[in-house]
């Protein structure tokens, strides 16, 4: 169902890769200012639909429609979406030769009129300035570190919509808590939240839930009721083996 | 001062040099356009004489024993008409228990057919170093035909380390052939970054020669073509002895219908030496691109800034 104050509608979204539907007629719709989890098994399509709502290439739909704040987004590319208040936190960031922590969280303020605090967001996320911001965004950072290093991006950007891929995926449990607080600086900060992830815990820091099976939304409701459907469905389910 | 020194110190600036240098007097430097030797300046314990020749410049210094020297020497060559030939020969030796830093700018801002070609041959001592750091710029008609040949000697317990940065404007023709020999608990490091397009044709040859027991080289190429362009790297690495390590480390990126090759070579003669080698020659980064078209960067500003950091 489609309200009048839904930042982003998604409907009858299908992504196709030869015969088989990676998104199925996938139909959702994000009020402002909340937090919504999208939980599902790995190969569930959690992360394709974060890219395509991103505007990845090669994750264009084959069918439906991306609204964003009333705008028509389909055919818009990654930067153009970005530009508009979208923004992504990648599951895997990649690795730059040449490039230091700072030029890289530098890049978020870019092409915004609001963006963040770069040294705050970065101490927020556990990167020590002195220690951080002048290393380079190469291999000699640990997944974690890099995970974070993602994450202040993604608050110095300051967007309209964040959607995080897997948000704890490489953080280790003590620093699991950086996490949660992205999530409340976010919300603080006025941002719709789309939480991509398979983590119950994650989940249940949203005020909806929505559960992906084979590309196409299962059920969608609070988060207690999700979150026990998950345990009891699709933990024992076998279709992805 | 005539008109082309005053334009080559305007295109030294402009290429990132600094002009403070050459009015110091604390500072050594040596500045020649063409054949002719604008300025230079010495300082105690490095001996440097340049003589005009027909076609360009015979250069030799010595740095003496117990004598070091990092504040850089600044040298430049340049040729400021559009046409020219510009021939350097280089004799150095740098005394044991010495060393010297050098810091060289290559300046051809309006080259439509110039060629430049440098020869040269250095012997560094023992316990001892040679720092040297070379800075290109060719302007932007692709007129420059570029040959550096480089023979080093690299004493016991000593180090040889070469930077060859050439990422602004075209680079024309390049041909840069450096070949060290490296001896006893001593290194060579040796990089090169360089940006091509257009019809840009470039071509790296570089060879370390580990002779000596516990000696340690790297070669390490960052080239990024586009257009047509073409680059060619050779690699090679030998390892004598026992205890030498070697690393060759290539990096070939390449846009539109730019060509790269890569030839890495390794030669080991002793079983407790090593040599590594990593090379990649593709297009730019799939990950990487989406990354910061994500963050809001469009394609040619996400291209750019993979470049930039590529040469960094």
């Amino acid at each position: 169902m489609v309200k009048e104050d839904s930042v982003l509608v998604l409907e009858r979204l299908t992504l196709s890769r030869g015969e088989k539907n990676i998104i199925d007629n996938f139909s959702l719709s994000l009020p402002q200012n909340c937090i919504y989890s999208l939980l599902g098994v790995n190969g569930a399509g959690k992360s394709s639909l974060a890219y395509i709502i991103m505007g990845v290439e090669g994750y264009r739909p084959n069918k439906g429609k991306i609204t964003f704040e009333g705008i028509d987004i389909t055919r818009k590319s990654s930067w153009q979406r970005s530009r508009l208040g979208i923004s992504l936190a990648w599951q895997e960031s990649p690795v730059f030769e040449g490039l230091s922590v700072r030029d890289y969280l530098r890049i978020s303020t870019k092409n915004r009129q609001e963006y963040g605090d770069l040294e705050y967001c970065a101490t927020l996320m556990g990167l020590e300035p002195g220690k951080y911001l002048d290393r380079n965004m190469d291999d000699k950072l640990s997944g974690g570190e890099r995970k974070r290093i993602e994450l202040a991006s993604l608050l110095i950007a300051s967007p309209k919509l964040a959607v995080l891929d897997e948000p704890d995926s490489g953080i280790d449990m003590v620093s699991k808590g950086i996490v949660r607080k992205a999530i409340n600086y976010l919300k603080h900060r006025g941002s719709t939240v789309l939480l991509i992830t398979h983590n119950e815990e994650i989940a249940s820091l949203s005020d909806r839930v929505g559960l992906i099976c084979k590309g196409y939304l299962d059920n969608e409701g609070a988060p207690k009721r999700i979150i026990e459907l998950f345990k009891n469905k699709c933990n024992h389910c076998k279709i992805y083996g | 001062m005539d008109k082309y020194h005053q334009q080559l110190l305007s295109a030294y600036k402009q290429a990132g040099g600094n002009l403070d240098v050459f009015k110091d007097i604390d500072m050594a430097h040596l500045m020649v356009h063409g054949n002719e030797v604008c300025s230079s300046r010495t300082i105690p314990g490095l001996q440097m004489q340049a003589k005009s020749t027909s076609e360009g410049v015979d250069l030799k210094f010595l740095m003496k024993s117990s004598f070091k020297y990092d504040a850089p020497l600044n040298v430049c060559f340049g040729l400021i008409p559009q046409d020219g030939i510009q021939k350097i020969n280089l004799e150095g030796i740098v005394e044991d228990d010495a060393g010297i830093k050098i810091l060289a700018f290559c300046i051809f801002p309006n080259a439509a057919n110039i060629t430049h070609l440098m020869k040269a041959k250095v012997r560094v001592g023992d316990n001892s170093y040679f720092d040297y750091q070379e800075n290109h710029y060719h302007g932007t008609n692709g007129g420059v035909s570029l040959v550096p040949k480089l023979d080093i000697e690299v004493g016991k317990n000593s180090r040889f380390s070469s930077q060859f940065v050439l990422t602004k404007g075209r680079a024309g023709k390049v041909d840069i052939q450096y070949a060290v020999d490296v001896n006893e608990e001593s290194s060579a490091d040796l990089s090169a970054k360089i940006y091509g397009s257009g019809s840009d044709n470039i071509k790296i040859n570089e060879s370390i020669d580990l002779r000596g027991r516990g000696s340690r080289g790297l070669l390490k190429s960052r080239v990024v073509v586009g257009e047509q362009a073409i680059s060619e790297v050779i690699n090679k690495v030998i390892a004598r002895k026992a205890n030498c390590m070697g690393h060759i480390d290539c990096i070939e990126t390449i846009m539109d219908s730019a060509t790269a090759s890569a030839y890495p070579s390794l030669k080991v003669y002793d079983s407790l030496a090593r040599v590594t080698h990593e090379a990649a020659v593709g297009r730019l980064d799939s990950k990487q691109l989406n990354a910061l078209m994500a963050k809001g960067l469009n394609k040619e500003q996400a291209i750019e800034v993979l470049i930039k950091g590529l040469l960094k």
